[in-house]
């Protein structure tokens, strides 16, 4: 139907949906994205097509669903549309149990339902909102919704495991360290986890929703709030979008820049989940030391851009006009020094025999895991992945220069450390190889908002992360942002299986998955 | 082009081929400043903190609907650089230990019923700072179906910290501010 520099378009129909999804498959394409769009293209409005043209109909206009698939061997994504509004929908959690997700995140925004689906429960709506509540239907105004009395949502079940000794432990939301919140629900026989559910949507805070109608300006700062330490990359992913519906390149030294600040965030993020690491299996030496590093890296975003967190260093067209060639200068000091400082810590961490002890063969993600659960990141590419976006899918400085790559194959707690300790430092080179050739010019390109819709993929500090941006009449009509951390929560709940509660902690730091960039 | 590359440039280029060679003095050379800085505000706090609450101040923190920057520069504050503890303020695991919450982000309708359960189990006299703009007035979640707003359209709140997210150093003062205005028990 369409094709552009991320993705190719397909139209498809309902009854096609089940045998496609398998062909593709078997193929080799991964599923990584199902989210769904009322009223697309306006196609609707013209009524000329189909089922079109039910406008004022008391069900709203049509829900098309838009199913992204991922091709290891084509740098553009796939997508299919389904548009189909009326009666059933074929769940295909059965070919990609990831999909599960996808549709209980759809029947939660939109009020579709899917037949043979393997879990039907809500996602990230809580008991507190209504039951027939439909947030993402454009006839639903954006206000808050404080339930009626006396007509809550159905309380949330947990799956249950029975049988003699086995006992449950619930955790959170509120956890007792300094962290987001989210709720565990461990099944243990003695001390070893038989299963674990994670419920998460405690930050639901409503971002898509809020972003429609807005111009894309003013949703820079709603995308920057999805995650706060991937502020520049969910940015990023997002001006991507909407760069490329409006036809606007960004200048050459604006690329680098960017490149700079990806790099940068991946590096401070995977940094503190180093320190975490060692944190949680009492060696606190070592995470001063890191936590130290992750602090200078900080402290040059401040200097960059006035944020050590990024935010507002990126803007759509380009890069904020306050990053001086000084600051960059700096941070290409810094990042050295950094590096060297890694370097020494992670040898010395990676010859205790205690932090191998406790750090090997524990939470294992199994390479299966990887493409029916669309993993991505540093847990799939500790666990035998190549995957990365930045080279599969390569965007802005990443097509001229290749980051330098990293891949574990042991799927551990201590794969994922070495991986995120190589990351790390390939990123400190990264910049430094960058600011060695950063040209000259301009920072920010002219930018005219023309409507349309596009599809971006930004590698982030813990995977892939979409951001798909549909704008109409020069304000956004639909925002959909999945994050890596979307997909690669229930990977915990696979890695648990079988390890001691007590090495639960150190497993979800070796993740370190955002919660907030989960519940949007 | 040519005023990027400088000699300083090319000599750490031409280091990063040679052994490491860093030390914990390099380290704190470059980070002397800041730590002077709230090792004076820190002094402050001790003694306030002295004042007020004997020995120490316990702090428990909860997270209502932040992006988790606020979190990362809470956490921040414990790390060797700020090392607040030093100072007497603790960050517990449980409200039922603490003598301040510390609240972040606009408060979600799915959070509402845990912040008001954690507030009440926290013992009086308590203390409330909100951190952050999105905890202190709602911020950008503003009109959202899934937002109640800022902390304290859910619980009484004593002091706001703005900031997008405040940084440890704002944190500090702003602390040291709030106890210099409680009097004497």
């Amino acid at each position: 139907m369409k094709e552009d520099q991320t993705a190719r378009y397909y139209r498809i129909e309902g009854r096609d949906l089940v045998h496609t999804v398998k062909a593709l498959k078997e193929e080799g394409k991964i599923l990584i994205s199902i989210f769904g769009v009322e009223d697309f293209e306006g196609e609707d409005r013209g009524g000329d097509e189909g089922d079109g043209g039910r406008v004022g109909d008391e069900r709203g206009s049509e829900c098309s669903q838009l199913y992204v698939f991922e091709d290891q061997g084509s740098e553009k994504l796939l997508v299919l549309i389904l548009q189909q509004d009326n009666g059933l929908h074929h769940s295909i959690s059965g070919i990609f149990p990831v999909a599960s997700l996808f549709e209980r995140e759809i029947a939660d925004g939109f009020g579709l339902s899917f037949s043979g689906a393997f879990d039907t429960r809500r996602l990230f709506l809580h008991e507190a909102y209504p039951q027939d509540f439909h947030p993402l239907r454009k006839r639903v105004q954006n206000c808050l919704t404080v339930p009626e009395r006396g007509m809550p949502g159905e309380p949330y079940r947990f799956r249950t495991i029975e049988g003699s000794s086995v006992y449950q432990i619930p955790v959170g939301p509120v956890h007792a360290g300094i962290i987001e919140p989210g709720h565990f629900r461990f099944s243990v026989i003695g001390e070893t986890i038989v299963n674990l559910e994670v419920r998460l949507g405690f930050l639901h805070r409503g971002l898509e929703k809020l972003a429609e109608g807005r111009t894309p300006d003013e949703a820079v700062q709603i995308a920057e709030s999805i995650s706060g330490d991937e502020s520049a990359v969910n940015n990023c992913g997002f001006c991507m979008a909407v760069e490329q519906i409006s036809g606007v390149t960004v200048p050459p030294r604006a690329e680098y820049i960017r490149g700079v600040i990806l790099e940068l965030e991946r590096a401070y993020s995977l940094l503190s989940d180093l320190a975490g690491m060692v944190t949680d299996i009492a060696h606190p030496v070592s995470a001063s030391r890191l936590t130290v590093l992750r602090e200078r890296l900080q402290r040059e975003g401040d200097l960059l851009c006035g944020s050590r967190f990024l935010k507002g260093a990126i803007c759509i067209g380009g890069v904020s006009e306050l990053i001086t060639g000084q600051a960059l200068e700096h941070l290409f000091r810094t990042s050295g020094e950094v590096e060297h400082e890694l370097d020494e810590i992670a040898e010395w961490v990676l010859s205790i025999p205690s932090v191998i002890d406790r750090f090997s063969t524990t939470g294992v993600v199994q390479p299966e895991l990887i493409s029916s659960l669309a993993l991505s990141g540093p847990v799939a590419r500790a666990s035998g992945s190549f995957a990365d976006t930045r080279t599969d899918h390569p965007y802005g400085v990443y097509r001229e220069r290749v980051p330098g790559q990293a891949c574990e194959q042991g799927g551990d707690v201590l794969a994922r450390f070495s991986l995120k300790y190589q990351e790390i430092r390939a990123s400190l080179r990264y910049i430094q190889e960058l600011l060695v050739f950063i040209p000259e010019g301009p920072v920010c390109g002219e930018v005219q908002v023309r409507d349309g819709f596009a599809l971006a993929a930004a590698e982030s500090p813990r995977g892939m992360a979409l951001h798909w941006v549909s704008i109409r009449d020069g304000v956004i009509h639909r925002y959909k942002a999945r994050t890596a951390s979307f997909c690669n929560w229930y990977a915990i709940e696979h890695a648990v299986i079988g390890n001691i509660v007590a090495d639960f902690p150190v497993i979800n730091k070796s993740m370190n998955l955002s919660y907030a960039g989960t519940d949007l | 082009m040519q005023e990027l590359i400088s000699d300083t440039m090319i000599e750490t280029v031409v280091n990063l081929f040679k052994k490491p060679l860093c030390t914990d003095t390099g380290l704190i050379q470059d980070t002397n400043k800041k730590e002077e800085e709230s090792g004076e505000t820190g002094t402050a706090l001790k003694h306030e903190i002295s004042r007020l609450f004997g020995r120490s101040l316990a702090i428990r923190e909860v997270d209502c609907g932040s992006d988790n920057a606020a979190e990362i520069e809470l956490g921040n504050l414990s790390s060797p650089l700020y090392d607040l503890e030093r100072f007497g303020i603790t960050f517990v695991a449980s409200p039922r230990h603490a003598d301040a919450l510390m609240v972040t982000g606009a408060v979600t309708l799915a959070m509402a019923d845990a912040l008001r359960k954690t507030y009440d189990a926290t013992p009086s006299p308590k203390i409330v700072i909100a951190v952050g703009d999105d905890a202190c007035t709602g911020g950008i979640w503003k009109g959202s179906y899934a937002v109640l707003g800022g902390v304290d359209t859910v619980i009484p709140v004593d002091l706001k910290i703005p900031g997008n997210p405040p940084s440890p150093d704002v944190i500090t003062r702003s602390l040291l501010t709030m106890l210099r205005s409680k009097k004497d028990r």
